[in-house]
C-alpha cells in the first residue's frame, strides 16, 4: 500500500583508481589508474542524472581521489547539483592549497584513513613511509580550517589492537571516528581477516567506548559492516537500526571506469552495467538492478541466516562482507546476534 | 535477554582482547537496558497521552469519527 520510494540518497563514487599508497587491506587494488577512467563531461552527466534521481550525498573517493586532476572543479558540480559532497582521502598529498580549495566546496565531511596509532603499523599498512605524520598534520590543519573531520579505521588482525591507543589520539578532538573492517576482497589477506571473537571484542570496544564518553567528546561509530542485533549491546552504527543491505535501495557506486554497483565495496562481479552503455538514471530504473536486495526474500537466506529471527529485515547483514567470505550474498557469519546466539547453544 | 555464563565468560574474553575492563562491559551491556527501559517508558507514555486526549475529546461531546479524523490529521 505504503510502496517506499527507491532512490540512491548516498552515492559513491571513484573518481580515479590512481593512488599514492600501496595499503595491504585495499579493495580495489588500487595503484594505477583504470584505462580509460571517465572524463570530466562524462562526470557531470553522471552527477546531473544522479541529481534528478533525487541523491542527496556524493563521496568522492579512489583510489585517492585528490590525484583526480579536475576532482575540485567535479566536487564544484556535485554542489552546483544541489548535493553534499563527502571527500574520502589517504591524506598523503593533502596540502594547504587541496584544503583552502576544501573549504570552498563546504563539505559534509572530509574523511582521513588512520589505521594505527603509532607511525610502525600506519605506515606498515599504507605501505609508505611517513603517512602516518602527514596524516596527524592533515588532521590539524583541517580542524584549523574549521572543517568537519572524520577520521576512517579499518581494522584487521595487523592493527586493532591498537584501537585504545587511537582512542586516547581522538578523543575530545571533535573528529568522528568510524571503525570498519577489512574484507578479504582485492589485495587483502585472508589470514589477517579478524576471527568472530575479534570482531566482537572490536563491537564492544565501540559500545564501551560509547558509554564512557558523550558523543560530543567522542563521536564514534561502527560502519555498516559491525554490529547488527546483538542482545545485550546496544545500537553502534550510524542509522538507528540495521534495515539490511541498501545497495540499490539507498545506496549506489560507480567506479572510475563507469562500472555501476550496488555498492562500491561489493565485488566485481556484482557490476550491472555502465554509464559510457547505459545512462545512470536507466541503469538505476531498471527492474533487474540489484534484484538481490530489491526483490530480497526471506528465502535467499543462506547459512546460518537462513532460520534467524531477523533474516526478513536483516537481509543477511552486509553483502560486501558476506560475497566476500562467502562468494554470496545473505549469509554475512560477522553478525553480533549469530555470535551470541552461538555462544549459549554451545553451553 | 538474561546473558548466561558461557555468554558472560565470551564477553570477558572478547574485552580482555582489547583491554576493557569488566566494569567497561557492565556499563556497555546496562546501556542496552537503558534503551529498553526508556522505550518502554515512553510507549506507556504515549498509550497515557493517548487516552487522555480520546477521553477529553469524548467529554467535549466530539464523536469517534471526529476522533478518528483527528488521527488522520496528526
Amino acid at each position: 500500500m505504503f510502496k517506499k520510494k527507491i532512490f540512491p540518497y548516498s552515492t559513491v563514487v571513484e573518481l580515479t583508481l590512481k593512488c599514492n599508497m600501496k595499503c595491504i587491506h585495499c579493495g580495489s587494488s588500487a595503484g594505477k589508474d583504470r584505462e580509460n577512467e571517465l572524463s570530466f563531461d562524462e562526470w557531470t552527466t553522471v552527477f546531473k542524472d544522479l541529481s534528478d534521481l533525487d541523491c542527496e550525498l556524493i563521496t568522492l573517493m579512489g583510489g585517492e581521489p585528490f590525484l583526480r586532476k579536475e576532482w575540485y572543479e567535479l566536487a564544484k558540480k556535485v554542489k552546483d547539483f544541489g548535493m553534499n559532497v563527502i571527500f574520502m582521502s589517504n591524506g598523503y598529498n593533502t596540502n594547504d592549497e587541496i584544503i583552502s580549495k576544501i573549504r570552498k566546496i563546504d563539505p559534509y565531511t572530509v574523511a582521513i584513513s588512520i589505521d594505527g596509532a603509532t607511525a610502525q603499523t600506519h605506515d606498515s599498512i599504507r605501505g609508505v613511509k611517513g603517512s602516518f605524520e602527514k596524516c596527524k598534520d592533515v588532521l590539524k590543519s583541517l580542524k584549523a580550517a574549521d572543517l568537519p573531520t572524520t577520521v576512517v579505521t579499518t581494522v584487521h588482525k595487523g592493527n586493532f589492537k591498537e584501537l585504545p591507543q587511537m582512542k586516547e589520539f581522538l578523543v575530545g578532538r571533535d573528529i568522528v571516528w568510524q571503525i570498519q573492517i577489512a574484507d578479504p576482497i582485492g589485495r587483502f589477506p585472508k589470514k589477517l581477516h579478524l576471527s568472530l571473537k575479534e570482531f566482537y571484542s572490536v563491537a564492544l570496544f565501540i559500545a564501551s567506548t560509547r558509554q564512557q564518553y558523550s558523543l560530543k567528546e567522542m563521536p564514534i561509530t561502527g560502519a555498516h559492516c559491525i554490529g547488527y542485533n546483538s542482545q545485550v549491546l546496544p545500537n553502534i552504527t550510524l542509522s538507528p537500526k540495521w534495515v539490511g543491505c541498501q545497495a540499490g535501495i539507498t545506496a549506489l557506486g560507480i567506479q572510475s571506469n563507469g562500472g555501476v554497483k550496488g555498492c562500491l565495496s561489493l565485488p566485481n562481479s556484482f557490476i550491472e552495467g555502465n554509464i559510457r552503455k547505459r545512462s545512470i538514471k536507466d541503469i538505476w530504473n531498471d527492474p533487474k538492478f540489484c534484484s538481490y536486495t530489491r526483490k530480497f526474500t526471506k528465502n535467499n537466506l543462506l547459512g546460518d541466516c537462513k532460520d534467524c529471527k531477523y533474516g526478513k529485515i536483516c537481509k543477511g547483514g552486509c553483502g560486501a562482507v558476506s560475497a566476500s567470505l562467502t562468494g554470496k550474498m545473505h549469509g554475512d557469519p560477522f553478525c553480533l546476534y549469530l555470535i551470541e546466539k552461538q555462544t549459549q547453544l554451545d553451553s | 535477554m538474561k546473558t548466561n555464563i558461557k555468554l558472560e565468560s565470551m564477553l570477558c574474553e572478547a574485552g580482555q582482547i582489547l583491554d576493557i575492563g569488566k566494569n567497561e562491559i557492565k556499563n556497555a551491556v546496562m546501556s542496552r537496558k537503558n534503551i529498553i527501559v526508556v522505550g518502554l517508558m515512553a510507549f506507556f507514555a504515549f498509550v497515557l497521552v493517548h487516552n487522555i486526549t480520546y477521553g477529553t475529546l469524548r467529554y467535549t461531546g466530539a464523536s469517534i469519527h471526529d476522533f478518528i479524523q483527528l488521527g488522520k490529521f496528526l
